[in-house]
């Protein structure tokens, strides 16, 4: 009983940790989905795709940070530029 | 050279040495003894040729790609969360009952962190399952990198003997610690070109660098540490004698 209550407890805080770092570390973003302070894992020849808003009925423009972080070898689209 | 060259550059050295060390790994015949880096490489080098195929098919800014592109770095995340599991059980290969522990803080942590990551869209009603992606492999990669530097100082703490092991560590720190401190320069130094050169030159060689320390620790580091020789060995046969009296 106590190693699980150790356990859960040592869980909360793996969990607060990560999602502390990640807000702090990811702050200029106050869009889930904003390209350019997401980070992705590996090496990727593929660009970071737009922001989540460019999803839907009415695409918001990117703007201009959208691909500043990240391999990008593809040529930008032109709104990116 | 441009910046976006160098970039491609490292981006394709990284992808390149990442085929050059699963090769390594098959040739060699550590694919069942090392099945995580293999299990890793595969889902990753699978990972860059969906991406590049979506890519050329649909565009950058469509949303096939969209999904594509954060589907696949969801299931990198996870495998790299098989990773980080495989090697808290090496570093418990002794200590069965630590095992038990970690395994059961592993799957508490995989749960919270789902909880944790479907909970946050309460403002996204409309488009849950493509955010919930984006936020439970953001949330899983901080995780893991909180999971890599505890298993790091475990791997201090109980002293374990496997050498290849304590460096295979190091290059999951690396691929996981590297961005996060590219993150934290980049928000120190918002808007200046210190972060630009950081999105472009260092996120990449993170790659590159994990995939090195890899490289050395399979072809240089042994797995097993020799054991230190006992005193009793190495004294004379009388002094042996008395010793076994004691």
């Amino acid at each position: 009983m106590r190693n699980h209550i150790l356990t859960f407890v040592l869980a909360v805080l793996v969990v607060l940790a990560s999602v502390s770092l990640r807000r702090v570390l990811t702050a200029n973003s106050m869009n889930v989905g904003d390209a350019a302070t997401l980070v992705a894992i590996g090496p990727s020849p593929c660009p970071l795709p737009p922001r989540v808003a460019a999803i839907g009925p009415s695409p918001a423009p990117l703007p201009p940070k959208a691909s500043a972080i990240g391999p990008s070898p593809a040529p930008l689209p032109p709104h990116a530029q | 050279m441009s910046g976006i060259q160098i970039s491609d550059f490292l981006s394709y050295a990284g992808y390149i040495l990442e085929a050059g060390l699963l090769v390594y790994l098959l040739v060699h015949g550590y694919a069942k003894r090392l099945w995580e880096l293999v299990f890793y490489l595969v889902a990753s080098l699978g990972v860059i040729a969906t991406r590049s195929y979506t890519l050329h098919h649909y565009g950058l800014g469509s949303s096939q790609y969209w999904n594509c592109y954060w589907t696949t770095d969801l299931l990198l995340v996870l495998a790299a969360f098989v990773v980080v599991a495989s090697f808290f059980r090496r570093a418990c290969f002794q200590n069965p009952e630590m095992w038990q522990f970690v395994r059961l803080l592993l799957g508490t942590v995989l749960i919270a962190i789902t909880v944790v990551s479907f909970f946050s869209l309460s403002s996204h009603k409309d488009q849950v399952f493509s955010l919930f992606i984006v936020q439970f492999s953001q949330n899983l990669y901080f995780a893991s990198l909180v999971l890599t530097t505890l298993l790091y100082l475990m791997t201090l703490k109980m002293d374990v003997a496997d050498e290849r092991l304590g460096m295979l560590v190091c290059g999951l720190g690396i691929e996981f610690a590297g961005p996060a401190a590219g993150l934290a320069l980049f928000y120190l130094a918002r808007g200046a070109e210190l972060s630009r050169l950081v999105g472009v030159y260092f996120f990449p060689l993170c790659d590159i660098g994990m995939i090195l320390t890899w490289f050395y620790a399979v072809s240089r580091v042994p797995e097993l540490a020799k054991a230190p020789r006992r005193r009793v060995d190495a004294a004379p046969a009388y002094a042996r004698a008395n010793i076994s009296h004691v």
